[in-house]
Parts: structure tokens; C-alpha cells; sequence
């Protein structure tokens, strides 16, 4: 989009001023200011857009596909692994990388760092739509996803852990909603709406603790339906909930560095001083933070493993599978966090994240897929279902793009 | 009816954080923790000593529930070589029991074993289905409401048996496929399932579960070179109503040994007690750390006043 | 020949309940004047209505010559399976398939216990301790008591097929597969071999 910026006066939108020659809002809202014409070339100048067209070319066909014919049509329809890895991407490595929207929410509003301020939206931003993407992951791969809110009005298993789950993501994502609104007003130029949240930031930023520590462990307590089917290294179940609420903080964290690095390189004609400015400084404070997130994970696994006396699990081959998930996932990252802190060494902190962002999809596809059912077959996922989640990536890609272009999430709205 | 009982309320879930100071009720219905099975419940012994693999349970089976007319027909032997991901064939959405053939070491000849739905005592799917779907009724058949199930599959992923199959390939009216002890038909009645029914070689028998056990132990008793000190089932999961008998060690006949001998749901109760502890302790304790870090000794929870949060103010 | 004839005589004229009268005729210790009417086909009717009309008496210590030669099992199905008792009985002990009923000592010490001197049975034959309708209340009830040991009495079904192909399996030898004794049987099922 920088050749956007060159070529465009008038960019970035900021602020609600109209186009002094026209009132069509349409124009400085949706297409940053340009006419439909050059948005449309703006679009096809773009590579990264041909490469998601062809993505969703066969994608969508493909997810078409699914809802008239069932998902046997994109799945091996296997009753051994009824968890996929639509939802043991979808779901299970979606939601922690979303943990970011109580984690800076709760340093800003509640720990007062207003030094996380400029990131404090990006954040939100990205765990609402995490989890709003999650749900539509769910709502692939659910055998009847009209049926989505029969936990919330039908029929009702309170004591089952995904009626916790249900709930509590359904909430947490009105929170993830309500606390996005003040952007959504800025932009929309409704100030009431703003006036409004504000008043109940403190409860809502509450309630995402609550709601984001329980249903993080939940996740994790759902594997503990299977502690016989799982590998024991990967199922503890005094430790799961833990194991998956803890690793949810440093995954958090790291996609928001992850995240914050890609806008800053790909997006700076969006983003002000004040986020460009302090994005270092914050960057070493959110690695700072993962890094305490991920020794502290560090621990608790192997807390769980001398627990569950499972050190001889170590030696076997599986042993070894996850012993390199330990230091791949685990240690590296922690290793390039703590001397890219204490050398400020960006690059360290910025890959370690990336790391450490595909360590923890890594273990949750480890739990829900590879070592499930380990003492049986394992299941390569069917190429149209892996196809089906690169779509839905897709399109989560281009809603995050969409909303940071014309929200502010990385700049600062004018006021008048 | 159900076993579960409330363990919590879910109002919990609340948009207001200082609304959760007064739900998240921590009361735990003791029962809970000692429920052994209905009284009356019922159950099959399967002796695995006289299966003698004529698969007239599958047959009697496809005819009672309805189900589609099978690839290869109940009659050709040939099924027992067939493999399926797992080597061997499962219960799946077109067959809610299978026989299959296994070559224990101890036998001359090949031993056969039906595989169904043991019927839990405290189920695992039961408990795993968050709306409902499963019920455990007085007789012990485990039971399935197709109109609330979402189509989720953690009673999938819970069975310790992995017995309940997804129907994949509808996409209107997909459904959990698995045996229900011919409850509608047989089981309501007093009647024995379809496939005890059909067994010419009495390897299945129907009865009261606790008669039953009495029934295995005589066997035990009476002829302790025939079979293996043990009753699958007694405890495995917390107790199933199908019971099994083997002339063999379980694990050469495919059963898997690994199934806990506790229902499935006590590995979860660990995080359903958390439950209620963070949502009466997290709002103080983070309302808390809110007037620490503000050092400011005002009223309790209020909202940051605007000059000290607003986003407006830093930056630029 | 003449022996099938009586066979099929019995089969006729009981009803479906062969195995009950042959048993009771064998109990009575005609059988070896059985052999005799053997030849001659009216005594043999004469011997038949006798053992229909006479009461059952108890007595002790049956002889393996008493035994009936051919029964024909047909409780479960019009097509009777054909058994033939005496090649059995001249390589097996009553007790093998009779239990105790006989009045000879349990071969099982485990029956021994009880049944070492208990004397001849009314009836030997076995539909009358195996139910027919196993599920029925009545043999249900009678077995879920709790003061009664034997509460694991198989169906007449079971115990004819436990029976006999637990023994042939064990010795090696006899018919195993459905289709030897039941030739019109659908399912051919058992492939223990």
C-alpha cells in the first residue's frame, strides 16, 4: 500500500473531516479516500492480493462444498480423530494467540502501564478478532453449526466444560466487542458510544480477566476428557488447564509483537509517531513479559511431568518429539527473548515471537491431533481441509488488514 | 434423567465484573462424587470363551435400528481380514456393533469380540455434551437426543471406549451414531437388546448388571483356567453395564488396558473447581490491583477518570 | 432303518418335544428292550404309547445301553438338527453333557461338591433344566434369587451349542460350522478353524 501513499493526497484518514468537495462518505470511510477507480487498482497492484484471491478461489468453492454435502466431502470423515485440524487449528491455536486483548487491557486499565498504551488497541483488536474468527473455524467444523447458540437458549449440559467454553467465549467476545467500540465510534463519528464504554472500561477489562482465565485453562481441561487417548506427556490433567492458560499469556504477547513488527514494516503509512515511536520500547516490555510467561510455562510442564512420574515417557520416541517441542517452542524463544532484552537486540525479540507463536500452534495441534490416539495410527488431515483453514486464514487476513486500514488501532483519531 | 447435577451457574458469565461477586456457586452435590450406577440398571456379560464370530449380532443389530444394508453382507467371512484405519473395525455411523477377529497368542484358534457401547455408568459422553444430548436412563442404556446435539463430537472425543460415530457425510442431518441398548424398542420393555437376542452361542447374556457380576465370578470361580482373572467393565470408566469375560489377557483380545478405572469426568472435576474460585476471587483481586497501581484511596470500582486513560491525551 | 423309523415316529407323534420323550423312555430302562422292538415296527408303536402314558419314576443308575440312539433336536426350528446319540455315548461319559442328572459322579470337582451322591434326576433331558425362552420372567426369576447357586443356566440354545462345539473343538473333531448341523441355516457363520 505504499505506493498508495505516494501516489494519494489526502491519506491516511484520520479524522472526520469531510472532502471538501464531496459528502459522499462512502469514499473517506470504506475506500481510504480514493475513488473507486484507483482503490480498485490499488487492489490489483497489490501481490499479496492475488495471492489470497487464488487462495480463496479454490477455497471458497471448497467451503461451498462443505455445507451442501457435509464435511466427509472435505474431511477424511474420520470417527477415530473427530477433531480436525480445522478446529485444532481453528480453535484450539486461535484463542491463546487472542489472549492478547485481556493481557494489555489488564496492564493498561488495571497495572496502569500507560507505556502500552499506543498497543493497547492493536491488542484488543486482534484478540476480538481471534476469537470472532475462531467461532467461524467452529462454525465449519461443527456437524450443525446452526445450531451454534442451542448451549445458550436450548438445551443446556452446564456441567461439561465446553458449556463453559461456550459461554464464555460468546461473552468474552461481546466484551472484545464493546471494548473495540470506542474505535469503532471514532471512526464512525458516534462520540456517545465511546462515553459510554468508557464508563464501564474497569468491568469490562474485569470481566475479560475472568472470562479469558477460564476459558484459556477450559480449553485445556477439554483434553482432560481424554486422558487415556492423549499422549501422557501432553495430558496432565491437575496441570492442563494451567499449561494452557499460562502458555495463552506468552502467546498473546508474541502475536502482538508479531503482529505490531508486520504493521510497522508493511503498514507504516498507517500507523502514527506515537506508535512507531514507542514500539521498541514496547516490544522489549511485551517480550519481557512472555518471557516470565514462558519460563514460568517451562516449569509447570516439567512440575507436571515429575507430578505424573512420567520420566521415562522421556526416553521413548514420542519422548523425544516432545522434548524438541520443549526447547523448539519453549526454550528458544525464551533464550532470544532474555538477550534480546538485555541487548536490545529487536530482531531476537521479533523472530523469537514468531517462534514462539508457531510453538504454541505447534502444541495444540500435538494435543488435538498428533498425539491423540497415540498408540494407534496417526491421521494426515485431507488436503481440502487443510486447504478449507488456509481460506479461513485468508480471510481473516483480510478482515484484520480491513479494519486497521480505517480504524484507529495504530494511529490516533483527530478530534475536532 | 440426568446423574450431573448443577456444579455451577453460569450467570458467571457476566459483562459485569462486580456482578460476579455473588454467583459461581462452589456447592457440589456429594452424590456426584459416589454415583455407582442406577439400582436396576441392566447389562450384558459377553463371554469371550464362546464367541464363536457368526456375527448374528451384527445382523440382528442392522435389522433392529434400522441401518443401511452393510457393503459386505453379514454372512461373509472375509470381513474379519478387513482393516480399518486402525487395523481393526470400528462401531461406526453405518454399524453400532462390529465382531472382530484376534490372534492371541495363548490360542490355537482366532478369538472373536463384539464391540458396542459398553453404556457407562457415568458416562463420559454424558458428561463431556454440553447441551444435553446424552441421558443415562434407571435401565443403563446410554441414550441419544439428535434434536439438541450440536454436531461438536467431544462425546467423541471423551469415550474412553471411542465407541459414539459422526455421521460426515450429511450435511442437513448429520448425527451421533451409537448403540442405545435397544432402549426404544426393547430395553423400555424389559426386553433384551436385539443382539443377545440373536447370540446362538449365549456369549452375550442379559440381566441385572449386579446379577450379572455374580454371574461372572461364578465363572471365574468355576472354571479359573478358561478365562483370565477379570472382569472388563466391573471398574473400568467407573464401572460400565456391559461386562467381558476373556479366555485371554484383555489387551490380546484389543481391549484397550489403558482406560482408567474411574469415570472420565473426575479428570475434569480438578478444573471445575477452579472454576468458581476465579470467578469470586478474580473481580477483588484485580479491582484491588486497580486502586494499588492508581495509589488512590477512592471509591472501589470506578471507571478511570478520562484524563488518566484516555488515549486522546498521550502520543503525539 | 428300522431305528429311523422309530425316530421319526417319536418326532411325529411328540410334537416337537423329541428329546423329552426319548429321554424319558430311555430313563424308564426300556431301552434295552428297545433294541429288541427295534425289529419288529408295531411293538415299537406299543412301546411308544407306553412310555407317553407312564409316570415318571425315580430310579437310580441309568446304563449307557439304555440310551436313546438318534435324538432330533427341533425346539428353535421346524428343520431338525439330527444327533446322534449313541456314536456319543460310546466315546463320552453321560456326565460330559448330562452334568449329574444321570446319577453317575460329576466328572467337574467343582460339581462334586454338591451333586457327588445326589442321585438320578427326574428328567435328563436337557430343555428341561435349559430353558427355551431364556428371557422368558419365569426362568429369569428362577435364576436371580439369592439363595440358589446354579444362576447361570444357559438357554436351551446356548447349552446345545456351548455343548457340543466347546467338546468338538477340544477333541478336534465333529462339526464346528453352522452349516454341518444345520444345513438350511442362512447364516454361515462359525470359523473357529
Amino acid at each position: 500500500m505504499k505506493i498508495l501513499v505516494d501516489e494519494q493526497l489526502g491519506l491516511p484518514i484520520i479524522r472526520n473531516e469531510k472532502a471538501p468537495q464531496t459528502a459522499w462518505k462512502l469514499r473517506e470511510k470504506l475506500l481510504l479516500g480514493l475513488s473507486p477507480s484507483d482503490y480498485r487498482r490499488a487492489l490489483i497492484n497489490n501481490p499479496v492480493n492475488w495471492f489470497l484471491a487464488l487462495v480463496l478461489l479454490v477455497g471458497l468453492p471448497l467451503l461451498a462444498q462443505r455445507y451442501l454435502f457435509g464435511l466427509q466431502a472435505i474431511t477424511h470423515g474420520s470417527q477415530d480423530y473427530p477433531w480436525g485440524i480445522i478446529l485444532g487449528f481453528g480453535l484450539f491455536g486461535m484463542v491463546p494467540l487472542s489472549a492478547s486483548g485481556f493481557l494489555l487491557s489488564t496492564a493498561v486499565e488495571i497495572f496502569d502501564r500507560k507505556d502500552f498504551q499506543p498497543i493497547e488497541r492493536l491488542a484488543l483488536l486482534n484478540g476480538l478478532l481471534g476469537y470472532f474468527f475462531a467461532v467461524v473455524f467452529l462454525l465449519v467444523d461443527l456437524g450443525m453449526p446452526w445450531r451454534l447458540a442451542y448451549p445458550m437458549f436450548v438445551s443446556f449440559g452446564p456441567a461439561a466444560v465446553l458449556f463453559l467454553v461456550a459461554w464464555h467465549v460468546a461473552t468474552y467476545l461481546s466484551v472484545q466487542i464493546a471494548e473495540m467500540l470506542p474505535s469503532f465510534s471514532e471512526w464512525a463519528d458516534t462520540p456517545a458510544i465511546k462515553k459510554f464504554i468508557k464508563k464501564i472500561a474497569l468491568g469490562l477489562t474485569i470481566a475479560g480477566i475472568i472470562l479469558s482465565t477460564l476459558h484459556q485453562g477450559a480449553l485445556g481441561a477439554l483434553f482432560c476428557y481424554a486422558p487415556a487417548k492423549i499422549h501422557p506427556l501432553w495430558i496432565s490433567p491437575e496441570f492442563q488447564w494451567i499449561h494452557f492458560f499460562c502458555s495463552s499469556i506468552f502467546a498473546g504477547l508474541c502475536m502482538v509483537i508479531v503482529v505490531s513488527s508486520l504493521i510497522r514494516r508493511f503498514m507504516t503509512w498507517r500507523c502514527d509517531r506515537n506508535f512507531l515511536d514507542n514500539l521498541d520500547e514496547i516490544t522489549i516490555g511485551l517480550a519481557r513479559g512472555a518471557s516470565y510467561g514462558l519460563i514460568t510455562y517451562f516449569i509447570i510442564k516439567i512440575v507436571a511431568i515429575a507430578h505424573d512420574q512420567e520420566w521415562l515417557y522421556l526416553v521413548s520416541g514420542w519422548g523425544l518429539y516432545y522434548l524438541l517441542e520443549i526447547v523448539l517452542a519453549v526454550l528458544l524463544p525464551l533464550f532470544l527473548f532474555s538477550y534480546g532484552v538485555r541487548h536490545r537486540i529487536m530482531g531476537f525479540l521479533r523472530w523469537g515471537s514468531v517462534i514462539a507463536v508457531l510453538g504454541i500452534v505447534w502444541n495444540r495441534l500435538n494435543t488435538v491431533l498428533i498425539t491423540y490416539n497415540w498408540q494407534h495410527q496417526q491421521e494426515i488431515p485431507h488436503w481440502k481441509e487443510v486447504w478449507v483453514v488456509i481460506t479461513l486464514l485468508s480471510i481473516y487476513f483480510i478482515t484484520y488488514r480491513f479494519i486497521l486500514y480505517r480504524l484507529p488501532v495504530v494511529f490516533t483519531w483527530k478530534q475536532e | 434423567m440426568k446423574l450431573r447435577v448443577n456444579r455451577r451457574t453460569f450467570l458467571g458469565s457476566m459483562v459485569s465484573a462486580a456482578a460476579s461477586l455473588f454467583v459461581g456457586q462452589t456447592a457440589e452435590n456429594a452424590s456426584a462424587h459416589d454415583f455407582t450406577g442406577y439400582e436396576s440398571s441392566k447389562g450384558v456379560l459377553v463371554d469371550l470363551s464362546r464367541c464363536v464370530g457368526c456375527r448374528s449380532c451384527e445382523a440382528a443389530c442392522n435389522k433392529e435400528q434400522g441401518l443401511p444394508e452393510p457393503e459386505i453382507g453379514f454372512d461373509d467371512l472375509s470381513i474379519f481380514k478387513q482393516t480399518g484405519p486402525d487395523g481393526k473395525r470400528r462401531p461406526d455411523d453405518k454399524a453400532y456393533t462390529v465382531v472382530n477377529a484376534y490372534d492371541p497368542p495363548l490360542l490355537d484358534h482366532p478369538l472373536f469380540r463384539k464391540i458396542q457401547c459398553n453404556h457407562c455408568l457415568e458416562p463420559a459422553c454424558l458428561t463431556a455434551c454440553f447441551v444435553n444430548a446424552y441421558t443415562k436412563t434407571p435401565e443403563g442404556a446410554v441414550v441419544y437426543n439428535a434434536d439438541v446435539c450440536v454436531g461438536c463430537r467431544t462425546c467423541m472425543i471423551a469415550c474412553p471406549f471411542s465407541i459414539p460415530a459422526f455421521r460426515y457425510s450429511s450435511a442437513f442431518h448429520p448425527r451421533i451414531m451409537k448403540c442405545i441398548f435397544c432402549y426404544d424398542s426393547r430395553l423400555s420393555k424389559n426386553l433384551p437388546p436385539a443382539c443377545v437376542e440373536a447370540c446362538p452361542m449365549e456369549a452375550l447374556t442379559f440381566g441385572d448388571r449386579k446379577t450379572l457380576l455374580r454371574i461372572a465370578r461364578n465363572r471365574l470361580r468355576e472354571h479359573p483356567g478358561r478365562y483370565v482373572q477379570h472382569i472388563y467393565g466391573e471398574f473400568e470408566a467407573g464401572g460400565t453395564s456391559w461386562l467381558y469375560l476373556s479366555p485371554v489377557p484383555f489387551a490380546d483380545a484389543g481391549f484397550d488396558m489403558h482406560v482408567p478405572n474411574q469415570p472420565i469426568i473426575n479428570y475434569v472435576k480438578d478444573f471445575l473447581a477452579v472454576v468458581p474460585m476465579v470467578l469470586t476471587i478474580w473481580p477483588g483481586l484485580f479491582a484491588g490491583f486497580y486502586l494499588l497501581s492508581r495509589r488512590s484511596g477512592k471509591a472501589a470500582i470506578q471507571p478511570p477518570q478520562p484524563e488518566d486513560s484516555s488515549d486522546e491525551n498521550t502520543g503525539r | 432303518m428300522a431305528r429311523k423309523w422309530i425316530s421319526s415316529i417319536v418326532v411325529i407323534s411328540a410334537g416337537g418335544k423329541v428329546d423329552t420323550t426319548i429321554h424319558a423312555t430311555c430313563k424308564q430302562k426300556w431301552g434295552p428292550f428297545m433294541k429288541q422292538v427295534n425289529t419288529t415296527f408295531p411293538l415299537s408303536c406299543l412301546i411308544l404309547l407306553l412310555c407317553l402314558i407312564l409316570p415318571a419314576s425315580a430310579a437310580a443308575g441309568m446304563d449307557r445301553e439304555e440310551a436313546p440312539d438318534e435324538v432330533f433336536l427341533n425346539s428353535f426350528s421346524d428343520v431338525a438338527v439330527a444327533f446322534d446319540h449313541q456314536l456319543h455315548v460310546s466315546y463320552a461319559a453321560c456326565v460330559e453333557c448330562h452334568h449329574h442328572t444321570t446319577g453317575d459322579t460329576p466328572s467337574d470337582p467343582v460339581c462334586n461338591s454338591c451333586h457327588r451322591s445326589g442321585g438320578e434326576a427326574d428328567s435328563v433331558a436337557c430343555r428341561d433344566c435349559h430353558a427355551r425362552d431364556r428371557f422368558g420372567h419365569d426362568y429369569l426369576s428362577k435364576l436371580n434369587t439369592t439363595t440358589r447357586y446354579h444362576i447361570d443356566i444357559p438357554g436351551l440354545k446356548g447349552a446345545y451349542h456351548l455343548s457340543c462345539m466347546r467338546c468338538h473343538e477340544a477333541i478336534g473333531t465333529g462339526p464346528t460350522a453352522c452349516g454341518d448341523c444345520h444345513p438350511a441355516r442362512k447364516i454361515q457363520g462359525p470359523v473357529r478353524k
